[in-house]
């Protein structure tokens, strides 16, 4: 299913819940919705860059098992962006279910 | 287990990743290559535990990374490219001393090609007071520079720097102006053209830079 729009909002709900690396995001968003949200994970990248730029999340690089990584976390703006922009989704998607089942 | 640093090149990701960081500065390609390739590591070692051999595993890889090219356009709308991160730069801390020379031969052949000019106390007046908004420019450009590169703080000083520029270019919209007043059609189009090319540039570069540089690349 075609992500356009909707990544960034994606990313801020799996960071949530704690630091991740990228890889596992990508997985994360995959995994809940049960592979319907697919995506080019080359394309996930950019959105942590300007989502990073925008403050709304924040980098660190940690060793693990040999290697280093780099975990994103989301910063106060971050959390408070998610907030409204949950609640903006599910009135848009209240609204557009009430339109679809009412034709 | 795969480590970016023990493991022999990949081909196939260093290609992905020649095409994905295509005209980016150096600081942001290392720092996407770096990320891509824990990435792809991480992909190869989930397809080999899920069964699949060497050469499988690498192409299952590669084709989740997707499109280089998309990624590319992607990259280039969040990171500086080698021409923007020198604009942004100037001529770099390195060789500021260019960038004071520079700053200098455009104040003086702008005061040459002014005060030649000035047949009365009022023009005086006037080329006196852009060459002290020149001269402001100038210093406020330089300082902030210098205090960008010591500080590593793009955001405020950076705006800044944008800022004396722009008060730069105003000060040439002025000439512009004043030019074209005294039928000067010739001058005033060179001016008009030279500012038209940087505030292109920089209509780019603000964008960018109302952004905050990630702190660690």
């Amino acid at each position: 299913m075609h992500l356009k729009g909707t990544l960034p909002l994606l990313v801020l709900r799996v960071l949530g819940s704690g630091p991740k690396h990228g890889y596992r995001i990508a997985q994360e968003i995959k995994d809940t919705s049960k592979g319907v949200l697919d995506f080019r994970e080359g394309t996930l990248y950019p959105t942590l860059h300007a989502q990073e730029n925008k403050g709304l999340i924040e980098s660190f690089e940690m060793k693990e098992k040999g290697r280093t990584r780099r975990y994103y976390r989301l910063t106060d703006e971050g959390r408070r962006v998610l907030a409204t922009e949950r609640e903006a989704w599910r009135r848009l998607s209240v609204a557009v279910n009430t339109v679809l089942e009412g034709t | 287990m795969m480590n970016a640093v023990e493991e022999p090149r990949f081909p196939e990701v260093d290609h992905w990743l020649s095409v994905a960081t295509r005209k980016l500065c150096s600081t942001s390609k290392e720092r996407i290559r770096r990320e891509i390739e824990e990435h792809y590591f991480e992909a190869i070692d989930a397809a080999k535990s899920q069964g699949s051999g060497e050469a499988a595993a690498r192409r299952r890889a590669i084709e989740s990374l997707g499109d280089p090219r998309s990624a590319a356009r992607s990259f280039r709308r969040h990171h500086l490219t080698k021409f923007q991160a020198g604009f942004v730069r100037g001529l770099g801390e390195k060789r500021s001393i260019h960038r004071f020379y520079l700053w200098g031969i455009v104040m003086i052949l702008f005061l040459a090609m002014n005060f030649i000019r000035v047949s009365n106390v009022w023009d005086l007046g006037i080329y006196l007071g852009m060459f002290s908004v020149m001269l402001a420019a100038f210093v406020a450009h330089f300082w902030w520079t210098r205090w960008f590169y010591r500080h590593q703080q793009a955001r405020a000083s950076l705006t800044l720097d944008m800022f004396s520029t722009w008060v730069f270019f105003a000060s040439m919209q002025f000439g512009s102006s004043l030019l074209w007043y005294k039928n000067m059609v010739a001058d005033a189009f060179v001016y008009g053209a030279a500012l038209l090319f940087l505030l292109t540039i920089l209509a780019v570069l603000l964008r960018k830079m109302s952004d905050r540089p990630p702190k660690s690349a």
